[in-house]
């Protein structure tokens, strides 16, 4: 084909500046790649962070902030004591703000938690003294307190039982428990063992595992939990599905009204809250990345139409001579436009390439990175505690402290996928510089004077 | 073939006007050769221009074949010079990056043909100019001589009506200005062309049937080919 014929032999004529056009697109394409990669995989890993801290299909986590009287008093510990309590450093409230909230248009289902910790020593009262624990205070266990009945939700939404059975609603009252299978291993226990939780036996029915590893340790039903740590018909949070995320901001404000006390997380409202190199690897390729791929990819766009405008300058005397031949301008038209789109196309191919590369690189390079997270109110953070030791006396105590905004350092398994979406702009993206610098060049090519084919050349 | 009334043309330059042509009356017949002369600024090219349809008058008409080019449309004038009109440039204007066959085969590029009569036509426009060993060359693989040839295949192989030459022989010594014209007459014998040729050499323009003088943007005859016309600078 002529046109072809024609494209060919003149791109491979100028081919150090077609390259130089082309690489020019590749890189900004390979950029807008690269930075759609690392941005998608870092939202990617942000919600899984949020998923483990909450479970899949937790849109919303009501809980209430610590006050006087909320959580079980400090306890004064004399040395070589047996402790084994349940209690909680977090803010209660009736389990009636369940319904309330279920009630609300656009919440899909609420459902309440108990979040506690089992407080525990040895029969003997010694805690082995290690860098972590250099005071032997008494071992702080996760319990969750959770509806048997609907765990669609909550803390045990992800898990799976990889052993014995699930809570049902018939466990309501019965003194029965499910551990998590790293807990369960690390203490050699198996369904069918019996803990002890605040002096009380209760056995164990299944273990459960977990993807992100966020599970507490024991899970017991909410009654139960609410009896063993005095705290009857008390709850520390509430997680709630709503029908829509659109309508997450509008159900917030619904919960608000309704309980004027309450502290709602989102997973907005969290997003802003991850920090830690994750956070470092969003807020880059948010910022940093988004502008450097714009601008790199401006300058490609604008080095692109010059060359070529100046190219088509360089030709005058050879359009005005295909319009003597009686080619149509649209048809000379065509032809400059065929040459640069060409070069566009090779450069977002080009560019496509290299930014799977760069992805991978980064993929490879960020793999194990740690998200801090500022703990979700309502979930797990390490217990807080002031200890100490009276000299003359030799008794040790120690108090739980109320949560206050302790930060979790999750690691993350990082990727950079690069959706087929993304390959689409790009070369969207490298065809349109192409097409941009043709439509300078051929809008050059129309204002030139037609007959300067005939002007002579001295 | 033509018929010019009252042509002018006016170029504005920089707030002076400039009028190339001044007011053109010819006839020009069907089958006639017709040589053009005059000193440089004076109008020539201008007139091929207007006659080739690149350029419209600023007033009178131009006849081509009985229809009025300056009431043509765009489309139809870009058509007329597609099939009925060859043009011979004095610097050749080959495409440089594309083989001598190739550069042919773009004047049949806006015609309707399919890929095997193309290389046809090029093929004969090409032996008919005695380059058939030169089709796979680069213009600047070809002596001045031979790119002219090119030149002239490609005006002749959409077969045209019409060759319209500006100073054919203006870049070529003496030798093969010679060969060019005695092809050029050969061709246009042969195919019963209409050429209208600008030069400044007597020696060629004595070649045609009928010699023209532009002055002032003016074309005169006197009926005699003039001897001794200007030289190129
Ligand atoms: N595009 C143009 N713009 C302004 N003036 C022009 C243009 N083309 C030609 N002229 C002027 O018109 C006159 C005739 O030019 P031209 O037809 O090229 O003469 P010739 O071919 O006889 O040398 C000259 O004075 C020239 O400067
Ligand atoms: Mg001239």
């Amino acid at each position: 084909m002529l046109f072809l014929t024609y494209l060919r032999l003149e791109l491979r004529h100028r081919l150090r500046q077609a390259v130089f056009i082309a690489a020019g697109l590749a890189v900004g394409v390979a950029l807008v790649i690269t930075v759609s990669a690392v941005a998608a995989g870092t939202s990617d890993a942000q919600a899984g962070v949020l998923h483990g801290l909450y479970g899949i299909g937790t849109d919303m986590t009501v809980t209430r902030p610590f006050g006087h009287g909320d959580t079980s008093p400090g306890h004064q510990v004399n040395a070589g004591e047996h402790v084994d309590w349940l209690g909680t450093n977090r803010g209660l409230f009736g389990s009636s703000a369940v319904p309330a909230i279920a009630g609300l248009p656009g919440v899909r289902s609420a459902v309440g938690v108990l979040v506690a910790d089992q407080s525990w020593t040895p029969l003997n009262g010694h805690v082995a003294r290690t860098p972590s624990n250099p005071y032997g205070l008494p071992l702080s266990i996760p319990v969750d307190g959770v509806d048997p009945a609907s765990q669609r939700l909550g803390p045990l939404s992800e898990a799976r039982v990889i052993s014995g059975r699930d809570l049902t609603a018939a466990d309501s009252d019965s003194d029965v428990a499910l551990l998590d299978s790293g807990y369960a291993r690390a203490n050699h226990l198996r369904t069918g063992s019996v803990i002890t939780i605040a002096h009380h036996q209760l056995r164990v029915v299944g273990i459960v595992t977990e993807p992100g590893g966020t599970v507490p340790d024991i899970l017991i039903p909410l009654r139960v939990a609410q009896a063993l740590s005095n705290a009857p018909g008390k709850i520390t949070t509430v997680d709630v599905a709503v029908d829509s995320a659109a309508d997450l901001a509008a159900v917030t404000a619904k919960v608000k009204a309704q309980l004027p006390w309450a502290d709602v997380t989102t997973s907005a409202t969290l997003a802003h809250e991850i920090s830690g190199s994750l956070g470092e690897t969003a807020r880059l390729a948010r910022d940093l990345g988004r502008w450097l791929a714009i601008a790199v990819l401006a300058a490609a766009f604008l080095l692109a139409a010059l060359l070529t405008v100046t190219a088509v300058t360089r030709r005058v005397r050879e359009f005005g001579t295909l319009k003597a031949l009686g080619w149509p301008a649209r048809r000379i038209t065509g032809q400059v436009l065929g040459e640069s789109v060409t070069i566009g196309i090779a450069g977002a191919l080009v560019g496509t390439g290299l930014g799977y590369a760069a992805a991978a690189v980064i993929s490879r390079i960020a793999r194990n990175l740690t998200a801090t997270v500022a703990a979700a109110p309502g979930h797990r953070e390490p217990m807080g505690f002031i200890a100490g030791s009276n000299a003359r006396t030799g008794q040790h105590f120690y108090h739980p402290i109320p949560f206050t905004g302790t930060l979790d350092s999750l690691p993350i398994h990082f990727s950079a996928p690069v959706g087929a979406g993304v390959v689409a702009l790009a070369i969207g993206l490298g065809v349109a510089g192409g097409l941009l610098a043709g439509a300078l060049g051929s809008w050059r090519a129309a204002r030139l004077r037609p007959t300067v084919a005939l002007a002579h050349a001295g | 073939m033509y018929k010019l009334t009252g042509v002018t043309r006016t170029y504005r330059k920089g707030g002076k006007t400039v009028d190339a042509l001044a007011g053109v009356d010819v006839v020009i017949g069907d089958r006639e050769w017709l040589a053009i002369q005059g000193p440089t600024g004076h109008g020539k090219t201008t007139l091929l221009q207007l006659l080739g349809g690149l350029d419209r008058p600023t007033s009178g008409t131009i006849l081509f074949d009985g229809k009025n080019l300056g009431e043509m449309t765009e489309a139809e004038i870009t058509r007329v010079r597609a099939t009925s009109i060859g043009f011979i440039f004095q610097t050749f204007n080959l495409i440089p990056t594309l083989p001598a066959a190739v550069n042919v085969e773009l004047a049949l590029a806006p015609l309707r043909l399919d890929a095997a009569e193309r290389r046809a036509q090029v093929a004969r426009a090409l032996d008919a100019v005695g380059l058939t060993d030169r089709a796979g060359h680069l213009p600047a693989e070809l002596s001045g001589g031979q790119q002219q040839r090119v030149g002239i295949a490609r005006a002749l192989v959409k077969d045209p009506a019409v060759l319209l030459a500006d100073e054919p022989t203006g870049n070529l010594d003496e030798t093969t200005r010679d060969e060019i014209i005695d092809l050029l007459a050969q061709l246009v014998r042969d195919r019963g062309l209409t050429l209208v040729m600008v030069t400044h050499d007597s020696t060629v323009a004595a070649r045609a049937e009928r010699i023209g003088q532009m002055r002032d943007g003016r074309l005169l005859f006197d009926g005699a080919p003039v001897t001794g016309g200007d030289r190129q600078p």
